[in-house]
């Protein structure tokens, strides 16, 4: 499999020791405003490379705004977004997103392979290399038997498993999602939870969830970062520390599990009061 | 299947109406003839040398004047719906078009062109013009916004943008345009027939009425409905066949 993005884009270390490809983000004083209602206000953050970073906040605070902001679909008021060190005006390659509404971003006129293999085609990438390389994707994210189906005969989950595979063709080191999993039933959800867990690993990806679901926020993410407030910021950043291999049982009835998730949840009804 | 059943049994008791009518002298015999009388017309009529060729006048010009219809509405429908300002610059004079009674300039075509099947299928054309170009146009704005988020945050170029997203997105709206373009067509065309010399089922409706044929006449008559929806009933086939998922997402 040829990629040669790859090859200009530096590796970096995080933490843990493990070699990403993602580039960092850092987000600097990023302030958004419609006509005069200002949403978000002077937010700090950023992610480093292989990191799993869930924004959580009440509904309604902004998050996909921030997330919007984030990808380069919308400019900023003021402040930076920027990857690898540059500041982002439009979408980047580097980045792959997983819209909430997985049955509109999906072409029903397209099958699945096609729908995987689309965006690289706007990358000039020949057809048969397109396909494999959708193919693989399709393989990672569990649907290798999918590509001739067309979206809508799929169920829900699949679907949005399908735009995770679109996003990992694309070559997405930052992986975005906007409530990935918000419209699925909680069985299939927390297989989801597990495939963002094993990409990461497997692929060294950056990932940023928007959810408002904190026992997702907890279980996925190595740093939660708390939305508050009108206009919004970031309220508090807890790092979780509950390594790399998470359990949908044993992490969760882990007791240092139920202290993040209560330091969270007591951080949102804090700013709510 | 009992949709169908009640739809049947809708047009008997209309059938039962007509006949009850005539057989107990409610309706004006001249005016309104035997529905028996009009049925056996509808069998008989086949055995007429003009009756086939008839149909066929009818039906080849109202498919050509569709099909020289969306040839034209449908690049410019594309074209008008993907910029925007010339969407609301043309938006009155669309409308305009869209109410104008087309039957009207017959006279005129008929000078232009004469009375003969050319002129019957530029009538048709024009007619069909605006409800394809107009549903082409609702196609191309009626962009959903997740898809324009995909598209952009892909960065999928122009041209693809165009002809896999836009275009695909726009067929179901612009099959329909072809599918109120099929029944103005057959209307257009027999109302041609019927006021001016051109050859079709139109033509024959006015021949039986000055023969004082009125049986014969509302034969034809009922002819020409059931070609309008034939017509509606094989594209609406055809479009279930080409855009398996229009109706699905929807």
């Amino acid at each position: 499999m040829i990629r040669p993005k790859l090859q200009t884009v530096k590796t970096h270390e995080n933490g843990d020791g493990v070699a990403s490809k993602a580039p960092p983000m850092v987000v600097r004083d990023l302030s958004k405003s419609y006509g005069s209602i200002e949403v978000i206000s002077g937010l700090n953050m950023h992610v480093d490379p292989g990191e799993i970073i869930c924004i959580v906040g009440p509904s309604g605070v902004g998050k996909t705004t921030l997330l919007r902001s984030l990808s380069g679909l919308m400019p900023p008021t003021s402040g930076s977004v920027s990857v690898g060190g540059k500041v982002i005006t439009q979408p980047l390659e580097e980045i792959g997103i997983v819209f909430q509404d997985y049955r509109g971003s999906l072409m029903p006129w397209m099958r699945t392979l096609e729908n995987v293999a689309f965006p690289l085609q706007g990358r000039g990438i020949g057809k048969a290399e397109r396909e494999q390389r959708a193919q693989e994707c399709l393989d990672t994210v569990g649907l290798s038997d999918a590509g001739q189906k067309y979206p809508w005969e799929l169920s829900g989950g699949m679907q949005q498993r399908v735009a995770i595979a679109r996003a990992l063709a694309y070559d997405a080191h930052i992986l975005l999602m906007d409530e990935p999993f918000g419209s699925l039933d909680a069985q299939t959800r927390l297989g989801l939870e597990d495939l963002v867990l094993d990409l990461r690993s497997r692929l060294k990806i950056s990932v940023i969830v928007v959810t408002h679901d904190i026992d997702e926020a907890v279980y996925l993410a190595d740093r939660v970062v708390v939305l508050a407030g009108k206009p919004a910021s970031v309220v508090d950043n807890v790092d979780v520390d509950l390594g790399m291999n998470r359990d949908q049982i044993k992490t969760k009835s882990d007791p240092r599990f139920v202290e993040y998730r209560n330091r969270v949840l007591s951080e949102i009804m804090r700013v709510r009061d | 299947m009992s949709k169908l059943l009640w739809q049947v049994f809708v047009v008997v008791i209309v059938l039962l109406g007509w006949f009850a009518g005539n057989h107990f002298n409610v309706f004006n015999r001249d005016v309104i003839p035997p529905m028996t009388d009009v049925a056996y017309q509808f069998i008989a009529a086949w055995a007429r040398p003009e009756f086939l060729p008839a149909i066929w006048s009818t039906l080849s010009d109202a498919l050509m004047g569709i099909f020289f219809a969306a040839v034209l509405a449908v690049p410019l429908g594309l074209l008008i719906g993907s910029l925007r300002a010339v969407e609301i610059a043309t938006r009155t004079l669309l409308d305009f078009g869209r109410a104008f009674p087309v039957v009207a300039l017959l006279p005129i075509f008929v000078l232009l062109i004469g009375a003969n099947s050319a002129m019957k299928i530029v009538t048709i054309a024009i007619a069909c013009f605006f409800p394809i170009l107009l549903q082409t146009i609702y196609g191309v704005r009626r962009q959903e916004p997740v898809i324009v988020d995909t598209v952009r945050s892909f960065r999928i170029p122009h041209h693809l943008r165009f002809f896999r997203v836009l275009l695909p997105s726009a067929l179901p709206y612009i099959a329909t345009g072809i599918r109120i373009a099929a029944t103005v067509s057959i209307l257009v065309a027999v109302g041609t027939e019927v006021i001016m010399p051109v050859p079709g089922v139109g033509r024959q409706i006015s021949v039986a009425s000055i023969n004082d044929e009125v049986a014969l006449a509302f034969a034809y008559v009922i002819y020409a409905g059931f070609l309008g929806v034939i017509l509606t009933t094989l594209w609406e086939i055809a479009e279930e066949r080409m855009l398996p998922w229009a109706r699905r997402t929807r």
